[in-house]
C-alpha cells in the first residue's frame, strides 16, 4: 500500500468512529444497541477485520494503527457497555412504581340514602319474622279511608291532605291500604310490614315534601296486646339507632286503632339530655301506633273477640334524616350527586 | 286549642309547675304543641275615676284619698268615667290613663274600660295575673270535648284526683216567661236535634270587663263588646258554640230551623255573601234567614251598639250534616269545627245558663225565665259492658278492677258493677284480681266513647303507656316466605351500582308542561287538585325525571353522571289506570375512570347495549332481542328490547330537541324497563352445569363483509356451519378505512371449540372452520382475510 492509501485507512477508522458515535445515539432500544455491537464490534466488524492489516503495515505506521485500533475497540466497548447499562438502568426504572400514583378507580355509585335506611329497617323486621308487602299507590277511598275506619265525613281526613285523580282515584296517603289488602286475603297470623311510596298535599319545606316513604307494620294473632306492640317498636329503636335507645309511648288518636299512641325515641343526639334536635325535650318524635281498632277488623271479616292486632307506621325520611343529620327532607329528591355520593 | 294555666287552675287544683303541666297533658294525649309564658309588667297600675278635665290631655283623676294628674292623648274621656292610670316610670309622680295596648293586654289602642263597681284604687294586678302561661295544645279530632278549658282541665281532674270545680249558674230571672217572646219550631230535626234559647233584656252594650278581654286575648281571640265576647267567652270555657241575636230584629219574635232551599243567598256577619244548596240548616225569623246554623251568625240580626235586647241560642247540630255543610261553603269556624266533632247535646241548658249569667255581669239586663228549648228526640247517653278481662287482654298488662271503675268514673261515666267471676285467663299469671264485667253509661260530651276498646284506651291513657311492658315474642310465625321480587330489585340495584349508578328518588308528579306529555297525550293521569302545575301529572315514565335530575347536575359541574331509579310510572289505559314498576337509567360523560395511564373516551350506543345484556345475564333472563323501534325521547333509530317476543323497554340517545328541551347541554344515553314484564321471565334457579374437562381450541378468524351485513347476522351463520363443537364465538374486531375497500368491512372473530368427552384434534377442527368459510363466503359473500 502506498502511503496515500494508509491514508485513506486511517480516515475510514476516523469515520468508523463517526458512524459508531452517530448509531450508538439514536439506539431507543436494547435490540437497537445489540445491533450495534454487531456491526461495530463483532469479529466480522470492520474493526476487527481492519487488526489484520496490522501485520500488513509499515513499521513506522504500525503503533499508530496499532494504537488508532485498540482505542476504537475499547471506546467501541465502553460506549456499549454504558448504552446497555442505560436501558437496564430505564427497565428497570420502569419496572419500579411509584405506589403513591392514584390507581384505577372504577366508576361508582351508591343507593339512595332512603333505600339504604328502608333496607335496614327491612331487615330488622324480617329477622324478626315480618314479611315485606306491597300495595298500588293509586288508591281507592274504601282501602285508603273507609276500611281503616274513616268514614266520608270523619273529622281524622282532615290530617289527611289528600290528591285525588279521577275516577274516584286517589294518591295513597299512608301504606295502610295494604294491611287491608293483605288481610283481605290471607287469614292470622299475620306479621307484616308495608314498605311504600305516599303523597299528601304539603308544600315543600324543610321537613314536608308532597311524597314520602312510609313503613305500616301490622301483626295480627290471638293474644296480641299493647306489650307486644312496645316490645316490637323498642327492639326496633335499639336495633336501628343503639342498645340505649329508649321508647317512649303516649296517648294519641288515629281512627284505624285503639288505643292509639305517638311513639317517641329518647334523643340519639343528646342521648335524652335535651338539645336543638329534640327541642330541648330528650325525645325524638317517631311516629303513630296502637291496637288494630275491632272497626277494621269488621271490613275484613276476622272476629275481633278471637283476635287482636298492632298496627305501627314510621316515616323513612324521617328515620334516614336522624340517621344521617340531615336537616331538610329535600335533599332526598334534589338527587345531588354530591349528596347522594355521601352514602 | 290555646288554654292558659291560671284559667285552668279555676277548675281543678294543681301543683305541676308549667312545663309539668306541658308535660302531664301530653301524656294524656293532649299533645302541648308549645307553651309560653306571659308576664305583664302593669306599672302599678290602678283604678282611678275621672274628676275633672284639665285640657285635651291632662286629666284629674281621684284613686279614692288622692288625686292625681294623669295624661292621655284619648280627649274624649267624661268626669266620673273609671279609668285605669300607670306611671310611665318606676317610682314616677306621672300618671297616664291606660290603654290596652299601653298595658301590653291587647294591641286595643283604646282607653281600657273599666265598670262602675270597681273599687278605686284597686290593683289591676290583683284583676288579671301578672304571670300567665299560654299552652298551644293539638287535640285530636275525637276530643271535641277537649276543645275547652272544662274538657282539660277534667283531664287534669282525673289524673291527679282533685274534683272539678263546675261553675254555678244559678240565675236570678225576671217573672216574665222568654216563652212568652219567642217560639221556636225546628223542622229540621235531624240537621238540628236541639234547639235552646233565653231572652235578656234591657242589656248595655260596652266593652268586656278587662279579666275577659285579657282571657280572650290570650287565647287568640278578639274582644268585641261584652255580649259577643261572652258567647266567645263560653266556647272556650265549656267548648260549645253560642250565638247571640239582636233581639228586636228577629222579625214576629219567632226562630225557624230549617233546610235551606237551592240557590238561596244569604250574608253572614263578616260581610260575605253566601248561594247555598237544599240542604244547608238556617236559623230564621219569621221571614228570612238570620243565621247558617252551626257555622256563622248573619249580618242582618247582629248584636250592635244599640241593641237592647239579646237572643241567646245554643243549639246542637248534626256533625256529619254541619261538615258537609261547612265543605261546600268552604267556610269553617272555631263554631262548625265544635260541631263537626261533636259537642254535648245535653249541655245544651247549662251552656246556656253559664252565658246568661255572664251576660248579665257584663251587661246587667234581666234574664226573662226559663230557657225555651226544643230538644224532639233526647240524645240518650250510650251503655257500654265492659270486661276487666278484655282490658287485661288487649292491653297486656293487670289494672285493678278498682282504678278501673275510679278512672271512668272521673272521667265522667258512670260506672256500675254488674258480674265478678274468678279470672280464668291463662294469660295473666298469679292476679289475685277477679274478671269483672262493669255497666258504664258513657257521659254525652265523650261522642268518642261508644264502645268496649273506647274505655280500654281510656283506662291505658289515664294509667299511662308506661305500665305496659314490654314485651318481647317468642312465637315462631311461619308467614316471612321469600320474596323474590324483593329479592329482585335488592339485586338490580347492586347490579347499577356496581355499574357506576347512583340511585335516585324522583318526583312522580311532573309539570304540566313537560314535553313528555304531547307523547303520552290521553294515556297520562293528571291530578284534579295539585299542588302547583309542576306538580300536576303522574310520570308516565321515569324519563322526564331521570333528564331533569341529569340537568341539576350537570349545571352543578358533574360530567360524568349515571343515574338510575326503581319507581312506579301510571298510564291511562282503556278506563283503568296502569300503575307498573319501571327501572330507568341514564348514562352522560366518560366511558371509564379517568386516569393518568391511558385515554377516555365518551360513552356510546355499545356501552349502554353491554350493560343491559349484562343486567339480563345476571338474572338469566334469556332469548333477550334487541330491535329497532320508535321512542319519543330517542334519536332514530331507538331500540327496543324483547324478551321472548314481548317488549320490555327501550334504550338508546336522546334526541336533540329533547335535550334542548330539558336545557341539556351534552350527550345522554337512557334506558328504561318495564319490570312488571321483566320479572317474570327471571331465572331463579340454578342448575349446575360439569365444567368441561378436555382442552379448548381457539381459532381467530378476520372476514372482509359487505357493509350491510349487520354483526347478528353474521353470528347465526358462523353458529349455523359451526357444529356442536363450536361453544362460543366472540366479534373482537371490527373495522373499516385503509385496505379496507369501500362498501365493505372487516370484522374478526374468535371462535372457541370443545368437545365434552375428548380433545379436538387438529385435522377437525381444519374441517370445521373451512366449512364455515367456505359456506359463509357462498352465503354472505364473506371473504377471508389473510
Amino acid at each position: 500500500m502506498s502511503e496515500s492509501e494508509w491514508d485513506k485507512q486511517f480516515a475510514a477508522l476516523q469515520s468508523l468512529q463517526q458512524q459508531f458515535s452517530q448509531e450508538i445515539e439514536t439506539c431507543s432500544r436494547r435490540q437497537d444497541v445489540e445491533k450495534v455491537r454487531i456491526n461495530f464490534l463483532s469479529k466480522k466488524s470492520v474493526l476487527n477485520q481492519s487488526f489484520s492489516l496490522l501485520s500488513k503495515a509499515p513499521v513506522e505506521i504500525r503503533p499508530k494503527l496499532g494504537n488508532l485500533l485498540n482505542q476504537l475497540r475499547t471506546e467501541f466497548s465502553e460506549q456499549y457497555k454504558e448504552k446497555i447499562a442505560y436501558f437496564t438502568e430505564l427497565e428497570k426504572k420502569k419496572e419500579d412504581i411509584d405506589i403513591t400514583l392514584p390507581g384505577v378507580v372504577p366508576l361508582r355509585g351508591s343507593r339512595h340514602p332512603l333505600t339504604q335506611t328502608l333496607d335496614e329497617i327491612k331487615e330488622i323486621f324480617t329477622n324478626m319474622g315480618f314479611s315485606v308487602e306491597e300495595g298500588p299507590e293509586i288508591e281507592n277511598d274504601y282501602y285508603n279511608f273507609e276500611a281503616l275506619n274513616l268514614p266520608p265525613d270523619h273529622p281524622a281526613r282532615e290530617m289527611h291532605d289528600t290528591f285525588y285523580l279521577p275516577n274516584d282515584l286517589l294518591l295513597r296517603t299512608h301504606t295502610s291500604p295494604v294491611q287491608i289488602r293483605v288481610m283481605e286475603a290471607n287469614q292470622p297470623p299475620i306479621r307484616m310490614i308495608a314498605p311504600g311510596r305516599c303523597y299528601r298535599k304539603d308544600t315543600p319545606d324543610a321537613s314536608h315534601y308532597p311524597f314520602f316513604h312510609q313503613v305500616e307494620g301490622l301483626c295480627v294473632d290471638e293474644g296480641i296486646s299493647f306489650a307486644d306492640l312496645k316490645g316490637v317498636i323498642s327492639i326496633f329503636a335499639k336495633k336501628m339507632f343503639g342498645s340505649d335507645v329508649k321508647t317512649r309511648f303516649r296517648p294519641s288518636f288515629f281512627p284505624f286503632t285503639e288505643p292509639s299512641a305517638e311513639y317517641d325515641f329518647s334523643c340519639i343526639i343528646c342521648k335524652g339530655k335535651g338539645c336543638k334536635t329534640c327541642k330541648g325535650t330528650g325525645w325524638l318524635e317517631i311516629s303513630g301506633a296502637g291496637m288494630v281498632d275491632p272497626e277494621v277488623f269488621l271490613f275484613v271479616n276476622y272476629d275481633s273477640e278471637k283476635y287482636t292486632g298492632y298496627a305501627f307506621g314510621m316515616g323513612v325520611e324521617r328515620i334516614a334524616m336522624l340517621k344521617f343529620g340531615i336537616n331538610d327532607i329535600r335533599y332526598f329528591f334534589e338527587n345531588d350527586i354530591r349528596f347522594l355520593a355521601q352514602f | 286549642m290555646k288554654c292558659t294555666y291560671t284559667w285552668l287552675k279555676e277548675f281543678v287544683d294543681f301543683d305541676f309547675s308549667a312545663a309539668e303541666l306541658a308535660e302531664q297533658l301530653t301524656m294524656l294525649g293532649l299533645e302541648v304543641d308549645s307553651f309560653s309564658e306571659i308576664k305583664h309588667d302593669f306599672h302599678d297600675a290602678i283604678i282611678g275615676k275621672i274628676e275633672e278635665k284639665i285640657d285635651d290631655q291632662h286629666f284629674k283623676v281621684t284613686i279614692g284619698k288622692e288625686i292625681v294628674t294623669a295624661t292621655s292623648s284619648e280627649s274624649q274621656l267624661s268626669a266620673n268615667q273609671p279609668v285605669v292610670i300607670f306611671r310611665r316610670n318606676v317610682g314616677s309622680k306621672q300618671y297616664s290613663i291606660a290603654s290596652y295596648q299601653a298595658l301590653g293586654i291587647s294591641d286595643d289602642p283604646a282607653i281600657i274600660y273599666i265598670e262602675e263597681n270597681i273599687p278605686l284604687s284597686k290593683k289591676i294586678a290583683e284583676i288579671i295575673p301578672e304571670i300567665d302561661v299560654v299552652y298551644d295544645i293539638d287535640i285530636t279530632t275525637n276530643r271535641p270535648d277537649c276543645l275547652s278549658i272544662i274538657g282539660i282541665a277534667r283531664e287534669i281532674a282525673t289524673c291527679t284526683g282533685n274534683p272539678l270545680r263546675i261553675p254555678d249558674v244559678s240565675l236570678i230571672e225576671a217573672k216574665l216567661p222568654a216563652a212568652a217572646k219567642i217560639q221556636i219550631k225546628i223542622l229540621t230535626p235531624n240537621g238540628c236535634p236541639r234547639y235552646g234559647a233565653r231572652i235578656i233584656q234591657d242589656l248595655t252594650i260596652h266593652p268586656s270587663p278587662i279579666w275577659m278581654h285579657d282571657r280572650l286575648v290570650k287565647v287568640g281571640l278578639r274582644a268585641i263588646n261584652n255580649v259577643v265576647d261572652v258567647t266567645n267567652y263560653v266556647l272556650i270555657e265549656l267548648g260549645h258554640p253560642l250565638h247571640a241575636f239582636d233581639y228586636n230584629l228577629l222579625l214576629d219574635h219567632q226562630i225557624q230551623v230549617r233546610l235551606s232551599e237551592h240557590g238561596e243567598r244569604f250574608v253572614t256577619l263578616d260581610g260575605k255573601g253566601y248561594t247555598l244548596d237544599d240542604n244547608t240548616v238556617l236559623i230564621c225569623d219569621a221571614k228570612r234567614p238570620v243565621a247558617i246554623g252551626g257555622i256563622m251568625g248573619g249580618l242582618n240580626s247582629e248584636v250592635k251598639n244599640s241593641t237592647q235586647a239579646v237572643l241567646l241560642e245554643c243549639a246542637y247540630f248534626n256533625p256529619s250534616h254541619i261538615r258537609k255543610s261547612s265543605g261546600k261553603l268552604g267556610l269553617t269556624t272555631d263554631s262548625s269545627m265544635r260541631f263537626c266533632r261533636g259537642v254535648d247535646p245535653n249541655g245544651v241548658v247549662f251552656i246556656i245558663n253559664r252565658a246568661a249569667q255572664l251576660m248579665q255581669l257584663t251587661a246587667q239586663g234581666s234574664i226573662l225565665q226559663g230557657v225555651v228549648d226544643e230538644y224532639v228526640q233526647p240524645i240518650e247517653p250510650t251503655k257500654i259492658t265492659l270486661r276487666t278481662e278484655r282490658v287485661h287482654n288487649v292491653l297486656g298488662t293487670t289494672i285493678a278492677a278498682g282504678q278501673i271503675k275510679q278512672i271512668l268514673s272521673r272521667l265522667g261515666n258512670t260506672v256500675v258493677e254488674q258480674n265478678r267471676v274468678p279470672d280464668k285467663s291463662a294469660t295473666i299469671k298469679k292476679s289475685e284480681q277477679d274478671s269483672v264485667i262493669f255497666q258504664v253509661i258513657a257521659p254525652t260530651f265523650r261522642p268518642d266513647l261508644t264502645r268496649e276498646i273506647d274505655l280500654i284506651e281510656e283506662i291505658a291513657r289515664v294509667t299511662g303507656y308506661e305500665v305496659i311492658p314490654e314485651k318481647v315474642s317468642t312465637s315462631f310465625v311461619f308467614n316471612s316466605r321469600v320474596n323474590w321480587r324483593e329479592r329482585f330489585l335488592c339485586l338490580s340495584k347492586d347490579y347499577w351500582i356496581g355499574n357506576g349508578f347512583y340511585e335516585v328518588v324522583g318526583n312522580s308528579m311532573i309539570p304540566l308542561s313537560d314535553i313528555s306529555l304531547k307523547f303520552y297525550a290521553e294515556e297520562t293521569i293528571q291530578l284534579l287538585n295539585p299542588l302547583s302545575e309542576d306538580m300536576a301529572v303522574l310520570r308516565p315514565s321515569l324519563i322526564p325525571s331521570l333528564l331533569r335530575q341529569t340537568q341539576y347536575n350537570l349545571f352543578r359541574q358533574q360530567e360524568t353522571i349515571r343515574l338510575f331509579e326503581i319507581g312506579n310510572i301510571f298510564q291511562q289505559q282503556n278506563q283503568t289506570h296502569q300503575e307498573d314498576l319501571s327501572l330507568g337509567g341514564m348514562l352522560t360523560g366518560f366511558a371509564l375512570p379517568t386516569h393518568w395511564e391511558h385515554k377516555n373516551r365518551s360513552i356510546d350506543f355499545y356501552d349502554l347495549k353491554g350493560l343491559l345484556f349484562g343486567f339480563c345475564q345476571w338474572f338469566r333472563i334469556v332469548n333477550l332481542k334487541i330491535k329497532t323501534g320508535s321512542h319519543w325521547a330517542l334519536e332514530a333509530p331507538g331500540v327496543n328490547l324483547e324478551v321472548n317476543g314481548i317488549e320490555i323497554g327501550s334504550a338508546g340517545k336522546i334526541k336533540k330537541e329533547i335535550l334542548a328541551q330539558y336545557d341539556i347541554p351534552s350527550e345522554c344515553l337512557i334506558f328504561e324497563l318495564n319490570l312488571r314484564k321483566l320479572f317474570p321471565n327471571i331465572t331463579w334457579d340454578r342448575q349446575y352445569q360439569p365444567i368441561p374437562r378436555f382442552p379448548s381450541v381457539r381459532r381467530d378468524l378476520a372476514f372482509l363483509l359487505d357493509f350491510e351485513i349487520t354483526g347478528d347476522v353474521l353470528e347465526k351463520e358462523i353458529k349455523r356451519w359451526g357444529g356442536t363443537f363450536l361453544k362460543s364465538l366472540n366479534i373482537f374486531d371490527v373495522y373499516i378505512g385503509k385496505q379496507v375497500p369501500i362498501g365493505k368491512k372487516s370484522v374478526a372473530v374468535s371462535l372457541i371449540f370443545q368437545a365434552e368427552e375428548r380433545t379436538l384434534v387438529e385435522s377437525e377442527i381444519n374441517q370445521i372452520v373451512g366449512r364455515i368459510i367456505s359456506e359463509l363466503k357462498r352465503s354472505i359473500n364473506a371473504e377471508l382475510r389473510s
